[in-house]
């Protein structure tokens, strides 16, 4: 269970809380659909406590159909907190390959 | 003309001494020319010889000549400091072929070519691909020879950077890892420097500090291991690593300063972390501390710290409070499926998380003994790693198994089984004496496959030293591998 | 026009049905003839002619060579149907295209229009090359687009349809000519969602002719003394008549009357002709054939029942003309207490459910050239859902020409009741809002929109109409998928149950070495099934990725991440990506039913039964009952294979597909009770191993040692508490080389090592050799030279065979 899949929480995904009934569950789903089918470019995107996240249709059907399974659902429930704060991410360092004399193609 | 002479008579010389030395090898040994320590030593004797002739006679011949014998007597070093930072293309390879010439050394092609490239790359002149691929072409010698006393260090770091050039990173990685932990007899220093440097610059680039810390407990010993490990465990915030002196000390030290310079401001710069916060108990606690710690750089928390949050989500799951929580949510939703169950698959995602956290950490010098769920996670990650490493032993060559010519492979194959019981041993090594247990025969095993019958020396000598190093004195087969060792030696 | 038209089809294995919706009436389609019903029965005449429907039924029995019928159970198969007549050689597909082109042209007939796009209905546990063919199927028939849905989500969007709102868990019981499915429906506020479904790919209306038929050929064989065999091909006709005139006492004995006589002239059974028979047929007596069948579906529900904790229905909705059955009802009513789905046709509750289906995914029967003539005003695209639950859903749009100059947008309902507010447009000039609806019903709302002037005017599309009603979450995958492993396991992706679409992407390693001069291809196999062994699931795919197509070559274990992907009507694609080489396949083989010949699996068959008897005398000795109780079952359909293998041998090809399917649920079934034995005799091995291992570490092992093996006991123990084989036959080995290099250091061990090897000298390879050594062993020994007598025995342990590891198969798969 790494910070990827916590990422994927059915809840972030539809920008719901634990709270949300199933008729809001459903209608916030179906306007993301609607949304990402339009084109909307304020909806391809959504917070984590990891960071942004891409959104797309599949991922949005998917945190439907989870959310409509009460026993994921529940599941799901567990895993959502309300927290503060942003991740950190460790930046690399450039320059390593030059230390080495490498100024060839560098990997990836 | 005495020089081409003398090359002729060291030539019959060596001819001679291996045939003889082949012939006495014992039951088992392959009838090779040339045995390796035979080699290393002629050659050795040649440098010798001509710096002995440079000295005494430095006040007879002409400063040409005696530069000649110089350059002939220290080819390392005037690769090292003059050809590669300069950097012409071809000239290097050149130079190389002719100093390491095939009677008297080892590898001269894998040599040359491994010089080449470090050449190349250091301006970054003609490395385009079509170029590059007559380099694997060439090095693609492993495979039509019957022994393979031309395949070395320097050849398998030339082969690690062609990998690297092309993208295939994680093979890169592999080799060059393999090559870092040669033994020095069969591998150049220059080589295995070069693939400890590359090594640790690479996960410094994409930001793996801690696989910094970990590929710099092993390894050739150079400055260059002690800087990097300092600022990278700096850098995680370690907390012990907090003394500016000692890391400025240790980059005096370290090669290429100019280029270092960036990471050891960046090292200085780092603020201690913060002590994870621990306050109060029960689940949403639990869940605090869980993400506080997941949103933490990789390596950055320490061993007892995961325990003490692993010790917090026992608690959790003895007090039955999910149970309950589980109960009321299923009466809310007015649903039928069975809390027990849930709350299982619940624990079994709090042992993955734990495993995940755990992984890039470092063994704790002293350790403490671990709590429930915390060796469940190791006992996961382990069980992956080591039913990895059993299938591919298990698939390894051995016995009366038809020989290939291809030795690429079986190199790239036993890079994989190190990168194996390289993550083991230094994830989890309070359990790596299962590594002997479990695949130790069979590598045993396929090390004599290897020197009896697919003739790939090196990489017997190879597996028998790793073997070597991780049986314990009272097995039966200790002397059978202290014999193979000294053989391929 | 401007009501939309949905066309939902049934294409059932004996019955096919269609019906339209127009948004607020669901409208059954007719024949010429005035019926509902199309039988799925095509005739081709020696003209060629073909026909379609009752004409060609009548000739089902005049004619058998030329007319097909049920040709649904063999979609997806190699095989084709002989047409003597004509000379001709067709596909089910090609059959069902026929069937489908009859519907089309009934629709055209009512309406006026000739349909492009529709949804049709396919069972449940349909396989992936079934789906396939069945759009194949409607390609040949001429539908531009079609989407398919699961029978009983069909069944179960018809019946929520119908039904008022109140919660609860429904079972849709579909017992169709030749399927049985059933599931377990939940709803809530108008959202229906499929919690589970399970079913019997061959349990069906024919099954219980086929009881009759079997019932009549016991009567007629005391009677006239002529045995009739089903593994008989010259008695072929004799049956099929023996079937028309079964099915026909049993409608009509469902329908009115208590008793009928069967009455057949002129019966031909190879050599022999029967001239009349008059075999009267009792309620009470059909009652009693179909019984063991109705059973055989209770439990399926029962299962059902019992793997979503669902302990109480609320309702049981029927679907399919077998349903009609009295005795069914009764034992329904009996076994699970819940009143049955009222105003509800069976016949054609998937055709409804299908065509309210295609309202909910916006799927026009027309072309999309067909539609609303083109209006004036600035265009907007509005994306909204045509059929919802949800009185107050989202609209959501964008004005596609920013040069219109559009400001704001409004929706007005048509009946003035409701008028939204103006929505203005963001920078990017998109709009949502909230609508009302009216409740169950079709809503329509005009289309304003406000310019930069402030002018209003009417938009285009100048209406739009949504409906409240159901909608229905997406129905879960009806088998395990995953991809089969080289060591015989399988990586499982989707489990069963998982919701649909659904995608996954995990990494896996090669291993062996390819390169690109060999004449090979790496083989990743795609199974579907709930079985942990590969060989025992169904391959229904195989990405093929061929060693001439590698840049260069791949090492043993290098990374190959491999996406599956099943998108919502069922089908499965798949991609492999090579990081190392950056190439990317994705052509995915599918795979058609292999055929098997029925020589091959009644040698399966006695495989099996052996396995069976032994595991039964095990199970009874140690007094499982559930082991015994499971072997049962699998008595009685071996018992079913046996049968149908007669037939297939008789020429039944439909049999011998049963008889496959059921073999493997069979192979299933015992490796079930076998890896449930396994268990306990691991764990009781594990304690006798370390039961000695601690007796000679304590007499010869050294400090390493002890604390080895009580560091393996610790593992052992939590390897236990989880469950996970795998550890434990890895401490298992470990604590045996502890116990063995122990043992070894005890001076009497090689003496008995010898003696061990001395007594089994005939299983050596080469006995002479090792008649030598003892010899030289026994001198060591004598002497007290302990080094010769351990290098002795050593040599002779070589000669021993070992035993190989066999690994079974996994469709050579090359991955781990």
């Amino acid at each position: 269970m790494n910070d990827e899949e916590l990422a994927n929480n059915p809840f972030l995904v539809l920008e719901l809380t634990a709270e949300a009934t199933r008729a809001e569950v459903e209608r916030a789903g179906q306007k993301l659909l609607a949304q990402l089918a339009i084109g909307v470019s304020s909806v391809k995107s959504y917070q984590t406590p990891f960071g942004a996240r891409p959104r797309d249709e599949s991922k949005v059907r998917m945190a439907l159909s989870a959310l409509r399974d009460p026993e994921q659902r529940v599941l799901h429930e567990l895993w959502l907190s309300d927290l503060e704060g942003d991740p950190q991410v460790l930046l690399g360092w450039p320059s390593a390959f030059a230390s080495i004399g490498w100024r060839g193609p560098c990997t990836g | 003309m005495y020089g081409l002479i003398a090359l002729l008579a060291v030539r019959a010389a060596v001819y001679a001494m291996g045939k003889r030395t082949g012939q006495t090898g014992g039951g088992g040994a392959p009838p090779s020319e040339y045995k390796p320590s035979v080699v290393r030593f002629t050659g050795l004797a040649v440098r010798a010889a001509f710096l002995v002739a440079a000295w005494a006679l430095r006040r007879d011949i002409a400063i040409e000549w005696l530069t000649a014998c110089i350059v002939c007597g220290l080819p390392g070093l005037v690769v090292e400091l003059l050809l590669i930072p300069a950097g012409i293309p071809h000239l290097t390879y050149y130079f190389t072929r002719s100093m390491y010439p095939f009677a008297i050394f080892g590898e001269p092609k894998g040599r040359a070519i491994f010089n080449e490239l470090r050449a190349r790359l250091r301006r970054g002149w003609l490395l385009d691909p079509e170029r590059i691929a007559r380099f694997g072409r060439d090095l693609v010698v492993f495979n039509n020879f019957g022994n393979d006393r031309t395949v070395g260090a320097a050849s398998l770091a030339a082969r690690a950077q062609l990998d690297a050039l092309s993208g295939d990173a994680e093979h890169a990685r592999e080799l060059f890892a393999l090559v870092q932990a040669m033994d020095w007899r069969h591998g150049s220093r220059a080589a295995r420097i070069y693939s400890q440097a590359w090594l640790l610059n690479d996960a410094a680039r994409r930001g793996a500090f801690h696989e910094v810390v970990r590929l710099s407990t092993h390894g050739p010993h150079t400055a260059r291991r002690w800087f990097m490990r300092a600022s990278a465990r700096r850098i995680l915030g370690c907390q012990a690593a907090f003394q500016d002196s000692k890391l400025v000390g240790s980059w005096l030290f370290s090669p290429a300063r100019r280029h270092t310079f960036g990471l050891l401001r960046r090292a200085l710069g780092t603020e201690p972390r913060p002590v994870p916060s621990r306050v109060g108990t029960g689940m949403a606690a639990a869940k605090r501390l869980s993400f506080e710690l997941m949103r933490l750089p990789k390596g950055a928390a320490t061993r007892n710290e995961i325990a003490e949050l692993a010790r917090i989500w026992q608690a959790v799951f003895d007090s039955g409070e999910l149970r309950q929580r589980l109960t009321e949510r299923k009466q809310a939703l007015a649903a039928s499926f069975e809390p027990e169950s849930v709350a299982a698959r619940f624990e079994r995602q709090i042992v993955a998380m734990l495993g995940e956290l755990v992984i890039p950490t470092a063994p704790p010098r002293d350790p403490e003994p671990y709590p429930l769920l915390l060796l469940s996670a190791m006992d996961r990650i382990q069980g992956d790693w080591f039913s990895e490493l059993e299938a591919l032993c298990r698939g390894l060559p051995r016995g009366n198994a038809n020989t290939t010519d291809d030795l690429e492979q079986h190199w790239r194959t036993w890079g994989r089984v190190r990168h194996l019981t390289g993550l083991l041993s230094d994830v989890l090594p309070e359990r790596a004496d299962w590594i002997f247990a479990s695949v130790g025969v069979q590598v045993l095993n396929h090390g004599s496959w290897l020197y009896n019958r697919e003739r790939a020396q090196t990489l017997a000598h190879d597996v028998f030293y790793f073997l070597l190093r991780i049986t314990p004195e009272s097995d039966v087969n200790r002397e059978t591998i202290v014999k193979n060792c000294r053989l391929s030696t | 026009m401007e009501r939309p038209l949905y066309l939902g089809i049934d294409l059932g294995t004996t019955n096919s049905a269609a019906c339209i919706f127009d948004g607020e009436q669901l409208q059954s389609v007719r024949t010429a003839t005035g019926e509902t019903l199309t039988p799925s029965v095509v005739r081709i005449d020696a003209r060629g002619n073909v026909s379609v429907g009752a004409r060609a039924f009548r000739f089902l029995q005049k004619d058998s060579d030329n007319t097909r019928g049920e040709f649904k159970r063999l979609m997806g198969s190699k095989n084709r149907y002989r047409f003597p007549a004509a000379n001709l050689e067709r596909s089910p597909e090609e059959l069902a295209a026929e069937v489908l082109v009859s519907l089309q042209k009934d629709v055209e007939a009512q309406l006026g229009m000739r349909p492009r796009r529709a949804v049709v209905a396919v069972p449940a546990l349909f396989e992936l090359p079934q789906i396939k063919a069945t759009s194949e199927a409607a390609r040949l028939a001429g539908f531009e687009r079609i989407e398919t849905i699961q029978e009983p989500v069909a069944s179960a969007l018809a019946s929520g349809w119908a039904a008022d709102e109140s919660p609860g868990a429904w079972l849709v019981y579909d017992l169709g000519g030749g399927t049985f499915d059933v599931s377990l429906l939940e709803t809530q506020d108008g959202l229906l969602r499929i919690a589970g479904h399970d079913g019997d790919n061959f349990l069906g209306g024919r099954d219980f002719d086929l009881a009759v038929v079997d019932w009549l050929i016991a009567r007629i064989a005391e009677s006239c003394g002529v045995s009739i065999m089903r593994s008989e091909p010259s008695h072929a006709s004799a049956i099929a008549k023996l079937k028309v005139a079964a099915e026909e006492a049993k409608i009509e004995l469902s329908r009115a009357a208590n008793e009928t006589i069967i009455v057949m002239e002129a019966l031909r059974v190879g050599e022999h002709e029967i001239d009349l028979i008059e075999q009267p047929l009792t309620r009470a007596e059909l009652e009693k054939i179909s019984e063991p069948l109705i059973d055989r579906s209770v439990r399926v529900c029962e299962r059902l029942m019992r793997s979503q904790g669902v302990r109480q229905l609320d309702r049981i909705v029927l679907v399919g003309g077998p349903t009609m059955m009295p005795a069914l009802r009764r034992r329904l009513e009996q076994a699970f207490g819940a009143p049955f789905g009222s105003g509800l046709d069976p016949m054609l509750l998937v055709a409804q459910g299908a065509a309210l289906f295609a309202a909910t995914a916006g799927l026009d029967a027309r072309a999309a050239t067909q539609s609303a003539p083109p209006a004036t005003g600035p265009r907007l695209w509005l994306q909204y859902p045509a059929m919802t639950p949800d009185t107050s859903p989202f609209v959501v749009g964008r004005a596609l020409d920013p040069t219109d100059g559009v400001k704001a947008v409004r929706f007005s309902r048509d009946d003035s009741e409701w008028q939204g507010e103006w929505l203005t447009l963001d920078g990017e000039q998109s709009f949502a809002g909230m609508m009302a609806l009216k409740r169950r019903a079709s809503s329509t709302f005009g289309v304003e929109v406000k310019l930069v002037d402030d002018r209003v005017v009417t938009a285009n599309p100048a209406k739009v109409t949504l409906v409240h009603g159901v909608s229905i979450g997406e129905p879960p995958l009806a088998r395990t998928i995953g991809v089969a492993r080289a060591d015989d396991g399988v990586a499982v992706y989707f489990e069963r149950g998982s919701p649909l679409p659904i995608r996954k992407t995990f990494t896996h390693r090669t291993v062996e070495n390819v390169s690109p001069t060999a004449d090979y291809a790496l083989r990743v196999p795609i199974v579907q099934g709930d079985f942990p062994f590969a060989h025992l699931c169904r391959l229904v795919g195989v990405i093929e990725i061929a060693a001439a197509s590698l840049k260069s070559p791949l090492p043993a274990g290098s990374i190959i991440e491999l996406t599956l992907e099943v998108d919502r009507g069922g089908a499965l694609s798949a991609k492999a990506f090579l990081p190392a080489q950056d190439l990317v396949f994705e052509r995915v083989e599918q795979l058609l039913a292999p055929a098997t010949s029925p020589e091959k699996m009644l040698a399966l068959v006695a495989e099996l039964e052996q396995r069976a008897a032994g595991l039964r005398g095990k199970a009874f000795r140690e007094g499982a009952r559930r082991a015994v109780s499971t072997l049962a079952d699998f008595e009685a359909t071996i018992a079913t294979v046996r049968t149908d293998l007669d037939a297939a041998r008789g020429g039944d090809q439909d049999a011998a597909e049963k008889a496959r399917r059921a073999l493997i649920e069979c192979d299933g079934v015992l490796a079930d009770v076998e890896a449930a034995n396994a268990w306990p005799e691991l764990s009781a091995r594990v304690y006798e191993e370390h039961t000695h291992a601690s007796h000679w570490v304590a007499h010869y092992g050294n400090e390493q040692e002890k604390r080895a093996l009580s560091h393996c006991m610790d593992l052992v123990e939590r390897a236990l508490r989880s469950r996970s084989t795998g550890e434990i036959e890895r401490q298992l080995r470990a604590m045996t080389r502890i116990r063995l290099a122990a043992y070894f250091r005890d001076p009497a061990s090689w003496s008995r090592s010898l003696d061990f090897a001395a007594s089994d000298i005939q299983r050596a390879t080469d006995p002479v050799k090792a008649q030598a050594l003892v010899h030289q062993g026994r001198k060591a020994e004598l002497a007290g030279n302990r080094a010769e007598l351990e290098r002795v025995v050593r040599q002779l342990w070589q000669l021993y065979p070992v035993d190989q590891e066999e690994r079974g198969l996994s469709f050579n798969s090359g991955v781990r």
